[in-house]
Parts: structure tokens; C-alpha cells; sequence
């Protein structure tokens, strides 16, 4: 009886630890795509754009019909003058890869972490 | 253009807010270039920190501003409490802060808490923005979405059941503007008369807050309709609850044990790196002050 009972224990407890692993996964992805949506806001002129493939796109368009100044609309729909279309373009695209190449990194550290201690970077070192 | 970050810190028998005050610059420092501050505090709370403590602030903050007159207000008082420890009401000096447009030394302005810890650099892209005013209004919750639906965790706070959503003032921009002047003279107008507005927008909480004086301000200023998006920080911060434990930090990852509010799992441990977080339990804060010595005074 004994024996079946500390069974079902164990069972119960790597049950209750995978659980545990899982929704510490699940969490832990949640913020690292919350700090990759931060990383996406660009500020420039005073406004803010929300990076994406299709503002990309929209950008890109531009770049290939208008030289050198032009408006386009930020976030909350204000106009912001965008002083050289062209370099703009580059940065936003540099900015946005850099992002999206450190998301990419993270979620792939979690998806190898098989214990939550190197998931949560509990067993790294403290920077010095 | 001169633009900074300014913080209120005045001591209560329950939490030293300077120190807390430290652990917000220190970590500002580390993840921002040029980072300028003040602070406005008083002469008991300074005295209250070690000698040690006070080299450290007077090096991280050239802006120290005396205000020994927060008293002079009608008391507030607020339950201070975390997930192990409980202070009882305690007085809560925080109707000085609707004086920030006159306090503040620079032009452009970050008017912060102290329970704000930095993560990311992102606060100083606000620096040059069109808006004269900007609040937060989402923050990431540390819970999971799905544990956020299962349990009806409030992610969009409210002034009251049926009255307008809040906006934070933990992280307020605003530049010298005569839109930003009115803006802070209406929200003293709200504290001055701060029992009118809380029947008006049915406000749950007894206690003066900040957060809903400065809510009631911006409604009015936006001519009595809900502010657009245009008045919220594009960037959002982690809100860690009262309940949750800091377990380590590191100088740009905090590892945090989160209440679940699930007797099954009760707890989890989280990592959060790259988002600056606002940390409701100030007691835990105090409890790792030595550690964020550790992590972030260089």
C-alpha cells in the first residue's frame, strides 16, 4: 500500500513537474515576444513607428518612387517628415533585423532548455 | 534641450523610498548613456541612509531638491503589504508629485517611481517625441495569457467598476509646454478636490493615488472624452504584483518568483530580461538592495 502510494506520488510530483516546466515555457516565451514588440517601436522626428514587413514594404515603396524628404504617418497617425527617405530605410531595416535575429536567438536558447533552472538563465554566472 | 528623469523619494516608517530610489538610478545608469536625474526628497529621509549610501547618491545624482513641506498636505494613508509581510496602513507621501512641472530642472521631463528598475534603454527614445504628455496604460503581466483568462486577472486597469480606464503615472513624460502647465495645475485642482472627483468617476480606492489624478486630468484636458493612443508610451514595462518575490538580479535580467494564484502551481520562476519592470513589492526591493549594489554600482 505503501509502495502504491509514494507511486503515485512520484507520478504526481513529475506530472506536476512538467506542468511546471511547461508553463514556465509558455511564460517565459510570452516575454521575450512582449521585449521583441518593444525592441519593433523606432522613434524618429518625434514620432513612432511600429516595425513590420508590411511597413517595411510600405517604406521600401516609397524609397523606390520619392528621393529625399517625404511625410509618412506614425503610429498614431501624426505626420512625420522623414528627412532622407533612403536612409531611413536602411536603418529601420538594420533595426528591425537586429530585433527580430535576437528573437530568433532566444527562442531558440528556450526551445533547447530542458530544465527550467538554464530556460530561466538561473544557472549563468552574475556579469561582472 | 535638456532632458532627465525625476523622482519623488519621501521616507515612511515602512519603506525607505531613497534607497528604492537608488536601485531605479543605478539600474538607469547601466542601460542609458547620459543618464540625468533629480530627485526630490527631504531632509529626514536622507539622514535615514547609511554613510555608505549617501556617497552612492550623491554620486549618481547631481540634482538633489530639498522639500521639507510634504507634510503640509491632508494625510494620505495606504495599505503596505507583500506576499510574506504586512506594515498596516501607513502614511503615503505622494501628493508632492503633482508639482513636477515647477520641481523639474529640465525641458523635457520623465517623471518616475522609484520602484521602477530599468532593463532596457527604451524610455530614452521618448527624448524629442511630439506630444506635450505621455502615460503608460498596458503593462506586461508577469502571469501567462492564458493564466491572465482563466483567473480574469484585471490587465486593463479601471478608476472604478463602471468608470474610465486608468492610465499609470509610474512613468510620465512631459516636456515645458503651456499644454503640460495646464495639465499639472489641473491635477493639483484634482487633489485640492479630491473628494468631488472620486464620487464623479466612482473611484474604488479611498486613497489619493496619482495614477487616477492623473487619469481625471488627462479626460479633462482631452475635453471630457477617453484620451487616444496618442497619450500613451508606445513602450511597455512588467508589472510585478505585491505577491511576487524578486529571487536574483542580474544587471540586465531579473529572475522573479511569480504567485500563479493556482493552488496546483502556486509558483513560477521567471526571467525578465530586456523590459523594464515596475516593482509593486517595495519590500522585496529593499530586501535585494545589496544585490542591486552588487549588480549595477560600477
Amino acid at each position: 500500500m505503501t509502495d502504491a502510494k509514494s507511486y503515485n506520488q512520484e507520478k504526481f510530483d513529475s506530472a506536476i513537474n512538467q506542468i511546471n516546466f511547461r508553463a514556465t515555457i509558455e511564460n517565459q516565451r510570452e516575454k521575450i515576444k512582449e521585449s521583441f514588440l518593444n525592441n519593433c517601436i523606432y522613434p524618429y522626428n518625434g514620432g513612432f513607428f511600429n516595425l513590420s514587413v508590411s511597413f517595411l514594404s510600405e517604406i521600401h515603396y516609397l524609397k523606390m518612387t520619392q528621393t529625399g524628404k517625404t511625410i509618412i504617418l506614425d503610429i498614431n497617425l501624426n505626420p512625420v517628415e522623414i528627412d532622407d527617405i533612403s536612409a531611413f530605410n536602411t536603418d529601420i531595416k538594420n533595426h528591425y533585423f537586429e530585433s527580430l535575429i535576437e528573437y530568433k536567438n532566444q527562442l531558440s536558447d528556450l526551445t533547447k532548455s530542458r530544465f527550467i533552472s538554464t530556460m530561466t538563465k538561473l544557472d549563468q554566472d552574475v556579469e561582472e | 534641450m535638456t532632458f532627465g528623469f525625476l523622482y519623488y523619494a519621501h521616507n515612511n516608517d515602512a519603506v525607505n523610498y531613497l534607497k528604492l530610489a537608488i536601485c531605479s538610478i543605478l539600474s538607469g545608469q547601466y542601460h542609458i548613456k547620459d543618464f540625468e536625474c533629480q530627485i526630490v526628497t527631504d531632509s529626514e529621509s536622507i539622514k535615514s541612509l547609511d554613510f555608505s549610501d549617501q556617497i552612492i547618491l550623491s554620486r549618481i545624482c547631481k540634482n538633489i531638491t530639498i522639500d521639507n513641506n510634504y507634510k503640509h498636505k491632508k494625510e494620505n494613508y495606504r495599505n503596505f503589504f507583500s506576499a510574506n509581510k504586512n506594515a498596516g496602513k501607513q502614511l503615503w507621501h505622494n501628493k508632492t508629485r503633482p508639482n513636477a512641472y515647477n520641481d523639474s530642472i529640465f525641458d523635457e521631463t520623465i517623471l518616475i517611481d522609484v520602484d521602477f528598475i530599468f532593463q532596457d534603454s527604451n524610455l530614452k527614445n521618448l527624448q524629442g517625441s511630439n506630444q506635450s504628455i505621455m502615460m503608460n496604460k498596458d503593462f506586461i503581466c508577469l502571469l501567462s495569457d492564458k493564466r491572465v483568462n482563466d483567473i480574469n486577472f484585471i490587465t486593463k486597469e479601471k478608476l472604478g467598476n463602471f468608470s474610465i480606464p486608468m492610465f499609470w503615472a509610474t512613468v510620465v513624460y512631459f516636456k515645458k509646454d503651456s499644454f503640460a502647465k495646464e495639465f499639472f495645475d489641473v491635477v493639483n485642482d484634482i487633489q485640492d478636490n479630491y473628494f468631488y472627483y472620486q464620487k464623479l468617476y466612482q473611484v474604488d480606492d479611498s486613497s489619493y493615488r496619482n495614477d487616477y489624478a492623473f487619469t481625471i486630468a488627462l479626460h479633462k484636458m482631452n475635453g471630457f472624452k477617453l484620451p487616444g493612443k496618442e497619450y500613451e508610451i508606445p513602450y511597455k514595462f512588467a508589472l510585478m504584483t505585491q505577491l511576487d518575490e524578486l529571487f536574483r538580479v542580474d544587471p540586465s535580467s531579473t529572475k522573479v518568483i511569480v504567485d500563479n494564484r493556482d493552488p496546483k502551481l502556486p509558483y513560477l520562476l521567471l526571467n525578465i530580461e530586456n523590459i523594464s519592470y515596475h516593482c509593486l513589492n517595495k519590500f522585496t526591493l529593499l530586501i535585494k538592495y545589496q544585490q542591486f549594489l552588487k549588480a549595477y554600482n560600477k
